[in-house]
C-alpha cells in the first residue's frame, strides 16, 4: 500500500486536483494505490476549491463501491482524506496581515524590518480572500502546517514508501507562497507542534520522495478593478522573479515539473471568493499527468536520483511536450505516450456518461446562447433501455439509479462532460471529443480511430446495448449492483473502445 | 500514428526566438533542465512598461530577492527591462546614495539596526537578539523568518550577514531603505516619492528612474571601488560565484555608459581620502564596512549646503551696473548680499550663479531660489525669525577691471561702516577653488581711533584675481559679485605727468593723436569710473570713498591740475605704504574738509622729511594706479603705455635719482617691465618743445614758473641751447619765506583771506558750513602757500559755486589780486627779478635779446597780478632787457605769449612733442648758472674749478650776492615811473613801505637761503642755481607782511 500525498496549493492546486480526479475517474493508471489530496488555501470560499471538494467527495463515494481487485479501471485509485479533511485549514481570526503577525506589539527594530520587507498595502491586506498575489505574506501566513490537525494527521499517517507531490502556480498568491514554504517545512528536521511535541514520522517525511509541479502562467485575468492587488500585467515578470527564487530548490526536489502556455485565456477578474471559478484547461490536465508521471513505476530511474544516504543528488526537471502545436488540440496533437495514457480512459468514460444521457446542448440563458451540460431525456439511453435490455433486468431498476453511489457516479459524469467542455472553450482548446454528438460511435474529433471496426449488425447505441448484454454475464454475481454496474461499463467500453498505437 | 517527427511543441513560456537551450523534442513529460538564468531570460515580459512590481516570491524576504532579480534583469536588458525593475534598481541606488551621504540627512533620517548576525564561517549565531524578540508573541513570523534565513542562507548570504541597517524617515516614521546581504541595499516596496530628501540636483529620492551611469561620479566611483575591494566568491556546486553577482553584473553593464572605463578598472579599493566609513552605527554589509562621501555634489545639495542661514540686506538700491543683483525683480530698492556658501563654487562658476539665482522679496521676507540644472533649491529668510538682517554699510571696489595678466592685478575693496561696528565686519577676496596667498592680501584702515567717524576697512589684493567677495558680519556671510569686465585692447596711451610742487597735472593722448586731454574719468562714451559702490545710496558713506580713494568721475571738484597733496591715515608706517591704503593722493584737497583721522602733506617734491621717498612713492603710485585703470577701462594695452614725467633742472641729482627710482618702480609694478616706456624730462624743456612745435621762432625764451622753481630755456637757433633753473617761483610771493613757524603768515594770504572770509559770510550764513571749517583749518594749520592755493581754488569750489558762478568768480584770491593795488609792488619785484636775471644771464652768454618769451607753469599766473595788459608787460620786459643789455630793441619787438587757461598744459603737452631724448646728462650740458657774486661769470659746468662749486660759497660770496640784489632793487625803483606813465595804479604807501624795508634784511635772507640749500648739497657739487634769488625770497615775504600790516592798520 503506497500513498501519494498531493498538496494542491491555491486555486491552481485545486484545479489540477480536479483534473487528476477526472483522470482517475476515467481510470487513468496511477502508480500508487492511494492519493491523499490536501488543498492548502486560506481562501476557502474559492469556487475552484469547493467544486474540487465536491468532486472528490463524490469520487470517494464511488471509489468505495468499485471492486479494488477486479478488472475495473473506473475510480480504481483510492482517494482518501486526512481525517476526512481535504483542506488544510488555517486557524486564525486575523483579517489583516499586520494583525496576523502581531505587529503592534513588536519592538522598533522588528517593526522596521517588517516595514522594509512588506509594503503598507500588503500589511493592511484583508487576507480572508487569499493573498491577492502576495506570496511573501503567504509564506508567513501559511507557515502553520506544523500546528494544524491535518498536518499532524499527515505525519501520523505517513509511512515509508509514501511519496509527496506539491502542486502550485508560480504567479498567483497562495499557490506561489505555499510551495517553497511547504517544501522547507517538510525538509526541516524535528518539526514540533505548537505545544512542542515532535511530529510523528518526521524523519521519514524529511527523506520522502518528493515531486512538485510549478504551473507557470497559462491564463491572464482582465484588468483589475481598483483596489485589487491581483494584476496579471506582471504575471510573466512575477513568474520570472519566482523562477529565480526557485533555483534555490534545486536538489531539494526529486522531480520538478514546469508547465505553462503562452496562448493564454482571459479570465474574469476576481480577487477570489465565491466568484473565482476558472474553467478547466488542458494545462491542468497535463499537470495532473505530471503527478501520475511522478508515481509511474516505469519512470523510477528517471525521476529519482538519490545517494546512499538517501540524499537527492540531482533534481529531474521535466517539461510537457505534444506532437504539434495548434490552438485546437485533439488527440492527434498529442504524443504517443500521452495518448496511450488518456485516450482510452477518457473515451470510455465519456461513452459511459453519454449512455447515461449527459451531453452538451445550447440553451438560451439570460438571453444568451450558452453551452451547457444536461442530462437529455431523449439521449438518456439507460433510461430508455434499462427496462428492455437483459443486462439491466432485475439489477439496474429505476430505484437503482437513485442509490447514492450511482447518483454520485452520474454527478461525476456530468462534471466530467462539463470539464471536457470547459477545456474546449479555452483559447487553447482541448477538444478531442464532439460533445454535442448523441451517437455512440462518432464522438471523436480528429483522425484517431478508437472504435473497433467490427460487427456490422448493430449500429449506434444498439451496439452498446448489445455489448452490455454480452458482458453482464462476465461480471461477478456476488458484486453489489452498483459495483457490478461500473464493472459492467468498464468491460463494455473496453470492448468497444480500444485505441492502440 | 507513431511520432515521426522529432520536433515537438512544449508547454513553456520561453520564446523560441530567445536562446534558452531547452530541448524541443520533449514528448509527454520528459526530462528537460532547470530554468536557470538563461532560461528565465528567454521568457519575454508581457508588459515591459508595467510599473507593478512583480510580487511572486514566496518568501518573507521576497523584497530582498526581488531587488536581486531586478538588478539581474536590468543588467541583462537595460532599458528594455521591466519598468518596475528599473524602478527598483533606481530606488535601491537612491537608498545607496542616502547611505553614501548620510551625514546630510541626520536630521531627517535615522538608522535602525536589526540584529541577526552569524559567527563568521559558522552556522552559529552571534547576535540574533532582534529575531529572538519575535519568538514570544509573534511565533508565526519568528518561525517563518528563521526558516527562510536558514533555508535560503546561501542564496542570499544570510549566513554571512551581521545586521540589517534600516533607514527610518523621521518625519513620517516610514522605513525607506535598508542594507541587503545580496545587493548591498534594497528599497522599500512602498511608493515614497514624497520624501523630502533632495538626493541629487535632479530630484528627490525615489522619484523617477535614474540608472547608475546618470548619477554623480563620486557615487559611481564609490560603488566600483567598494566592489573592487570587497567582492567575494562563494563556491556553489564547484563553481565560484560572486556573492554580489547581480549587483556586480549591473555595475559592469553601466561601466561603458559612464565612459570612464579605464578609470573604473584602475580602482582597487575604497579611497579613504574621499570616502569615510559610516559610524554609529558602523554600517556594514556582511561585515564589510560601508562608507559615505566626504564631499557632496550638486545633485544631492540641499538649501543648507549652498545657502547661508542668514540673509544680509542693505536698505538701499543695489548699484546694478557695478554689482550683480541676484536677479531681483525690477524696481527693487534694496541690496542683498548673496547668501551663497563656498560649496556652490566647488561645482559651478560665478557665471552659473548668475543664471541660477533669483531673489524674490516682499516686505521683510525674501526667498532665494537657485535653479541648478533641473533642481530648484530654495530658502526663505524672514526678519521675524532673524534669518533676514538689515545692516547699513556700503562697499566699493576699485577698480572693477579684469587683469589678463594676473601678476598685474591690483584691487582695493573698501567697506565703510559705523566705527562701533568695525570689528563685526570682515571681507575676503575669494578665488574659486584656489587659495589666495596671504602675501597677496593686505588690510588697512586710516581711521583707527575716531569713533565719531566711520571706518573704511580697506582690503587690498595684489597679484591675484578673484571671483567674488565674501562679506561677513558677526559670523553671518554673504557674497557680492562685481561686474568685472576684461579690458582687452591695443590702444596706446601716453601720459605726461607734471608732478609739481604745488600742483600736479596729467595730460594724456591715445594712439598718437595730436590732441591731448587732461586726465579725466568720464561716463561717456565709455563709463570709465574706477570706483564702484555696492549701492552708493548714502552720500555720507560715499564721502569716505571719495576721500580715501577717488570720486567716481572727474568734475569741477575732482579735476586736473590738482593740488599736489598726499593724505594719509593714523599710524601710517612709511616703510610699508601702498597707494590707496594708508596713504593716497588727496584729490579733493582744499575742496572738501578732510576727515580728522587723515593728514595731508603738500610739500612733497622738495620735502626733506626722512619718509620723503616713501611719501613720494605713495603719491606717484597712487597716480599710476588710476592711470593704469584708465588704460584698461579704455581698452588700452598696459605694456605699451608711455609715461612721461618732469623734473626741474635745479633738482639735485640725488633728489632726481630718487624720483627716477620711484617712477620706474611704479611703472614696473603697474604697467610692466618695458623700461623705455617711462621717460623723464626736465620741466624747462617741455614747454619749450611745445612752443617750438607750435611753429616758432629763432630767439625764444621759455619761462616755466612753478610753485617752487622756475625753469628757463633759451633758444637762439631753434634748439634748446641753454637751460637754467632756480628756486624762485610762485611760493616766493605766497609762501612763508624763511619763517620756521607758521605764526606770521604771508601778508598777501593774511590780507585777502580775511577779506574773502567776510565775502563768503555774506552769502553763507551758517557759520558751521564746511567751507568755513576748511577755511579755519587752513589758516590755523597750513603753510601760506597752501592757503593761497586754497584761496585761488575757491573759484572752482563746488560749495562756493553753489551760490552762483559770479560769486565764485569774485570771491577768490585771483580776482582780489587782479583788482588790488596795494600788493602790486610785490609782483613787480617778483617778475622783474626773473626777467632781470635772465637778461643778465643772456648778456653774459653773449646772445641776442629774445624775440619772444613764453610763460608756462602754474606760477606764471602770478604775472597777471602784475598786469593783465599784455602790452604793458611786453614793454616793461623790453625795458629790462634794454637796460641790462644797454641797447634798444630797434625794429624788432618783444612778444610775450599770454597764459592759457591751464598754464601747466604746455609742460605736459611739450612732453608729447619731444623731438629728442633729454637725459639728465644732456640737460646738464645745456645748463648755465650765473654767479651772483658780482663777477657776472658763468659757472663752469664742464670743467669746473673750485670756484664753480659750492665750496666757494662763503660770507663774502653772500655779501656780494646781496650787493647784486641791492642793485636790482634800485633798478626796480628807478624804473617804477614806467608804470605811472602807463596809467598803472601803484599804491603809494606800498611803495614807501617797500623803499623802507626792501634792503633791510637781505643778508640774513641770503644766509637763510644758503642754509637750506646746504642741507641738500655736498661742497664738492657744482653750484646748480644762482644765489641771486635767496635774499629775494625773504624780502618778498617781509614786504607782503608789511603792506598787509599797513592796510590792516589803516
Amino acid at each position: 500500500m503506497s500513498k501519494l500525498y498531493v498538496f494542491g496549493i491555491g486555486g491552481t492546486g485545486a484545479r489540477v486536483l480536479r483534473s487528476l480526479t477526472m483522470l482517475l475517474s476515467a481510470g487513468v493508471e496511477c502508480g500508487v494505490d492511494t492519493i491523499v489530496p490536501v488543498i492548502i488555501d486560506r481562501d476557502i470560499s474559492n469556487k475552484d476549491l469547493s467544486r474540487t471538494k465536491l468532486l472528490i467527495e463524490d469520487y470517494i463515494v464511488v471509489n468505495r463501491c468499485v471492486d479494488a481487485n477486479g478488472t475495473n479501471k473506473f475510480f480504481k485509485t483510492k482517494i482518501s482524506l486526512l481525517g476526512g479533511n481535504l483542506f488544510l485549514q488555517l486557524s486564525d481570526n486575523a483579517q489583516q496581515f499586520d494583525e496576523f503577525i502581531g505587529r503592534s506589539t513588536m519592538s522598533q527594530e522588528n517593526n522596521a524590518l517588517i516595514d522594509m520587507l512588506f509594503s503598507k498595502e500588503t500589511l493592511k491586506l484583508n487576507m480572508t480572500k487569499g493573498f491577492e498575489g502576495n506570496p511573501n505574506i503567504g509564506s508567513v501566513v501559511l507557515n502553520q502546517f506544523d500546528n494544524n490537525d491535518i498536518f499532524k494527521a499527515f505525519a501520523n499517517d505517513f509511512h515509508d514508501g509514501d511519496k509527496i507531490f506539491i502542486i502550485s502556480s508560480i504567479f498567483g498568491g497562495t499557490g506561489a507562497s505555499g510551495f517553497p514554504l511547504l517544501r522547507k517545512i517538510l525538509h526541516t528536521p524535528n518539526v514540533k507542534d505548537a505545544e512542542g511535541n515532535p511530529l510523528a514520522n518526521w524523519g521519514l517525511i524529511n527523506k520522502a520522495p518528493i515531486g512538485a509541479i510549478s504551473v507557470l502562467p497559462y491564463f491572464i485575468v482582465e484588468s483589475p478593478p481598483k483596489g485589487s492587488l491581483v494584476n496579471s500585467d506582471t504575471f510573466i515578470d512575477k513568474t520570472k522573479a519566482a523562477l529565480s527564487y526557485y533555483k534555490n530548490e534545486d536538489k531539494k526536489i526529486d522531480t520538478f515539473y514546469y508547465i505553462g502556455d503562452t496562448l493564454t485565456s482571459t479570465y474574469e477578474h476576481h480577487k477570489g471568493g465565491t466568484e473565482q471559478m476558472n474553467s478547466a484547461h488542458f494545462v491542468e490536465l497535463a499537470s495532473a499527468l505530471a503527478i501520475l508521471d511522478f508515481v509511474n513505476s516505469d519512470k523510477q530511474n528517471e525521476n529519482f536520483h538519490r545517494d546512499a544516504h538517501n540524499n537527492i543528488t540531482e533534481t529531474t526537471y521535466k517539461e510537457f511536450g505534444i506532437k504539434t502545436n495548434s490552438p485546437k488540440l485533439t488527440f492527434d496533437n498529442l504524443t504517443d505516450e500521452t495518448r496511450n495514457l488518456i485516450v482510452n480512459p477518457l473515451s470510455r468514460f465519456l461513452l459511459f456518461a453519454k449512455y447515461m444521457g449527459y451531453r452538451v446542448v445550447t440553451e438560451i440563458i439570460n438571453g444568451k446562447e450558452t453551452l451547457i451540460v444536461r442530462k437529455i431525456p431523449s439521449n438518456d439511453i439507460f433510461e430508455k433501455e434499462h427496462k428492455y435490455q437483459p443486462y439491466a433486468h432485475k439489477l439496474f431498476t429505476e430505484d437503482f439509479r437513485r442509490t447514492n453511489s450511482i447518483q454520485k457516479l452520474e454527478s461525476i459524469q456530468a462534471k466530467f462532460v462539463e470539464w471536457l467542455l470547459e477545456m474546449e472553450l479555452q483559447n487553447r482548446k482541448f477538444t478531442p471529443f464532439n460533445l454535442f454528438s448523441d451517437r455512440a460511435n462518432d464522438f471523436i474529433n480528429g483522425e484517431l480511430k478508437i472504435i473497433k471496426p467490427d460487427n456490422f449488425m448493430y449500429k449506434n447505441w444498439a451496439k452498446v446495448d448489445n455489448e452490455l448484454n454480452k458482458q453482464i454475464v462476465k461480471t461477478h454475481k456476488s458484486l453489489q449492483n452498483d459495483t457490478r454496474f461500473i464493472e459492467l461499463f468498464n468491460r463494455v467500453t473496453e470492448e468497444l473502445i480500444n485505441y492502440k498505437n | 500514428m507513431p511520432d515521426n517527427n522529432d520536433s515537438t511543441f512544449v508547454f513553456r513560456l520561453q520564446s523560441d526566438n530567445e536562446q534558452h537551450d531547452l530541448s524541443n523534442t520533449i514528448k509527454h513529460w520528459s526530462k528537460s533542465q532547470i530554468y536557470g538564468d538563461q532560461q528565465i531570460n528567454a521568457i519575454k515580459s508581457t508588459n515591459q512598461q508595467s510599473m507593478h512590481q512583480p510580487t511572486s516570491i514566496p518568501s518573507p524576504f521576497a523584497r530582498i530577492a526581488l531587488v536581486k532579480t531586478a538588478f539581474s534583469e536590468v543588467a541583462k536588458h537595460g532599458e528594455q527591462a521591466l519598468r518596475a525593475y528599473q524602478k527598483i534598481v533606481s530606488d535601491t541606488l537612491d537608498v545607496a546614495e542616502i547611505f553614501f551621504t548620510l551625514d546630510k540627512w541626520k536630521d531627517k533620517v535615522e538608522i535602525i539596526t536589526w540584529k541577526y548576525g552569524r559567527k563568521e564561517n559558522s552556522p552559529e549565531l552571534e547576535d540574533d537578539s532582534d529575531l529572538k524578540k519575535l519568538h514570544s508573541g509573534h511565533g508565526q513570523i519568528y518561525k517563518t523568518l528563521k526558516t527562510f534565513l536558514e533555508n535560503d542562507a546561501v542564496a542570499y548570504n544570510f549566513d554571512k550577514m551581521k545586521n540589517i541597517y534600516i533607514l527610518k524617515y523621521k518625519r513620517t516614521g516610514d522605513m525607506i531603505g535598508a542594507t541587503s546581504p545580496s545587493t548591498l541595499f534594497f528599497s522599500s516596496a512602498n511608493n515614497y516619492n514624497d520624501i523630502d530628501i533632495m538626493l541629487n540636483s535632479q530630484r528627490r529620492a525615489f522619484e523617477g528612474i535614474v540608472p547608475l551611469y546618470q548619477r554623480n561620479w563620486s557615487f559611481q566611483k564609490y560603488l566600483y571601488s567598494w566592489i573592487a575591494q570587497y567582492k567575494e566568491n562563494r563556491n556553489v556546486d564547484g563553481r565560484d560565484i560572486s556573492i554580489f553577482d547581480e549587483f556586480i553584473k549591473y555595475l559592469e553593464t553601466q561601466k561603458p555608459l559612464i565612459n570612464r572605463t579605464a578609470e573604473i578598472n584602475a580602482l582597487t579599493s575604497v579611497d579613504t581620502n574621499i570616502f569615510i566609513q559610516l559610524r554609529s552605527p558602523d554600517v556594514e554589509v556582511l561585515g564589510k564596512p560601508l562608507y559615505q562621501n566626504k564631499n557632496f555634489g550638486p545633485e544631492i545639495w540641499t538649501a543648507n549646503d549652498i545657502l547661508e542661514d542668514t540673509l544680509i540686506r542693505i536698505p538701499f538700491k543695489i548699484n546694478k551696473n557695478s554689482f550683480f543683483d541676484g536677479n531681483m525683480p525690477n524696481g527693487s530698492t534694496q541690496t542683498y548680499l548673496l547668501p551663497i556658501k563656498e560649496k556652490f563654487f566647488t561645482e559651478y562658476t560665478v557665471e552659473d550663479l548668475k543664471r541660477f539665482i533669483r531673489i524674490n522679496h516682499s516686505g521683510d521676507v525674501a526667498t532665494v531660489i537657485i535653479e541648478i540644472d533641473t533642481q530648484t533649491i530654495e530658502k526663505q529668510y524672514k526678519k521675524s525669525n532673524n534669518t533676514l538682517i538689515e545692516l547699513t554699510f556700503d562697499c566699493a571696489i576699485f577698480p572693477n577691471v579684469k587683469f589678463s595678466n594676473e601678476n598685474l592685478a591690483n584691487y582695493r575693496f573698501g567697506l565703510v561702516c559705523d566705527f562701533r561696528e568695525k570689528d563685526k565686519f570682515d571681507v575676503e577676496f575669494v578665488k574659486i577653488n584656489s587659495n589666495i596667498e596671504q602675501t597677496m592680501r593686505r588690510f588697512s584702515v586710516r581711521n583707527e581711533t575716531h569713533s565719531l567717524n566711520r571706518q573704511l576697512k580697506n582690503y587690498s589684493l595684489e597679484g591675484s584675481i578673484f571671483n567674488y567677495i565674501k562679506i561677513t558680519y558677526e559670523g553671518k556671510s554673504g557674497i557680492i559679485i562685481p561686474n568685472i569686465e576684461e579690458g582687452k585692447g591695443s590702444s596706446k596711451f601716453t601720459f605726461a605727468i607734471d608732478f609739481g610742487t604745488t600742483n600736479t597735472h596729467i595730460e594724456y593722448r591715445i594712439d598718437n593723436n595730436n590732441d591731448s586731454k587732461s586726465f579725466d574719468i568720464k561716463k561717456l562714451p565709455i563709463d570709465e569710473k574706477q570706483i564702484h559702490y555696492l549701492h552708493g545710496g548714502e552720500d555720507l558713506l560715499k564721502n569716505y570713498f571719495d576721500e580715501e580713494y577717488i570720486p567716481s568721475y572727474t568734475d569741477e571738484e575732482f579735476m586736473f591740475p590738482m593740488r599736489t597733496a598726499l593724505s594719509y591715515g593714523e599710524n601710517t608706517n612709511w616703510l610699508n605704504v601702498y597707494p590707496f591704503e594708508k596713504a593716497s593722493l588727496n584729490v579733493l584737497y582744499e575742496k572738501r574738509i578732510d576727515y580728522p583721522y587723515n593728514k595731508t602733506e603738500t610739500d612733497l617734491k622738495w620735502s626733506d622729511d626722512q619718509d620723503y621717498r616713501n611719501k613720494v612713492k605713495a603719491y606717484i603710485e597712487s597716480i599710476m594706479y588710476i592711470l593704469r585703470n584708465k588704460v584698461i577701462l579704455n581698452h588700452g594695452n598696459l605694456a605699451d603705455t608711455i609715461i612721461i614725467w618732469f623734473y626741474p633742472v635745479s633738482m639735485e641729482r640725488r633728489r632726481y635719482e630718487n624720483l627716477v627710482t620711484v617712477w620706474n618702480e611704479a611703472y614696473r609694478k603697474y604697467f610692466g617691465d618695458k623700461k623705455s616706456n617711462i621717460i623723464s624730462i626736465t620741466e624747462s624743456i617741455a614747454p619749450f618743445e611745445y612752443y617750438i612745435k607750435d611753429g616758432d621762432t629763432s630767439k625764444l625764451v621759455t619761462i616755466d614758473i612753478g610753485g617752487e622753481t622756475t625753469d628757463i630755456v633759451i633758444s637762439i637757433n631753434g634748439n634748446a641751447d641753454y637751460i637754467t633753473s632756480f628756486r624762485f617761483a610762485a611760493n616766493a610771493v605766497f609762501g612763508d619765506g624763511y619763517s620756521k613757524n607758521l605764526r606770521v603768515k604771508n601778508g598777501i594770504v593774511t590780507q585777502f583771506s580775511n577779506q574773502i572770509r567776510e565775502d563768503l559770510k555774506t552769502v553763507i550764513t551758517n557759520k558751521e558750513d564746511e567751507i568755513f571749517r576748511i577755511f579755519d583749518d587752513m589758516i590755523t594749520n597750513k603753510r601760506s602757500d597752501d592757503i593761497a592755493s586754497f584761496l585761488f581754488s575757491l573759484k572752482y569750489n563746488k560749495r562756493v559755486r553753489a551760490f552762483g558762478e559770479n560769486f565764485a568768480n569774485n570771491v577768490n584770491l585771483n580776482y582780489k589780486l587782479i583788482n588790488d593795488t596795494t600788493q602790486k609792488i610785490t609782483f613787480i619785484f617778483f617778475y622783474s627779478a626773473i626777467i632781470y636775471h635772465i637778461a643778465k644771464l643772456m648778456k653774459t652768454l653773449n646772445t641776442e635779446m629774445p624775440d619772444k618769451i613764453v610763460f608756462s607753469g602754474n606760477g606764471s599766473r602770478v604775472i597777471q597780478f602784475l598786469t593783465t595788459d599784455n602790452e604793458i608787460l611786453q614793454d616793461y620786459t623790453k625795458l629790462i632787457f634794454e637796460n641790462v643789455f644797454g641797447k634798444e630793441y630797434l625794429n624788432r619787438g618783444l612778444k610775450i605769449i599770454p597764459l592759457g587757461e591751464n598754464p601747466k598744459v604746455a609742460t605736459c603737452k611739450g612732453g608729447f612733442y619731444l623731438s629728442q631724448p633729454y637725459d639728465y646728462e644732456s640737460i646738464l650740458n645745456k645748463k648755465v648758472v650765473l654767479h651772483s657774486n658780482g663777477t657776472n661769470q658763468l659757472i663752469q659746468i664742464k670743467n669746473p674749478t673750485n670756484s664753480d662749486k659750492y665750496i666757494t660759497i662763503n660770507d663774502d660770496y653772500l655779501e656780494k650776492t646781496v650787493e647784486e640784489v641791492k642793485e636790482f632793487i634800485s633798478f626796480v625803483f628807478e624804473n617804477l615811473h614806467f608804470f605811472a606813465e602807463r596809467g598803472y595804479q601803484l599804491n603809494g604807501d606800498s611803495i614807501d613801505i617797500a623803499r623802507k624795508i626792501c634792503t633791510q634784511n637781505l643778508y640774513n635772507y641770503a644766509k637763510e637761503g644758503w642754509k637750506l640749500k646746504r642741507k641738500e648739497i655736498q661742497n664738492d657739487e657744482i653750484i646748480n642755481e644762482s644765489l641771486f634769488f635767496y635774499p629775494l625770497v625773504g624780502m618778498l615775504k617781509e614786504l607782503t607782511v608789511a603792506i598787509c600790516d599797513n592796510n590792516t592798520n589803516n
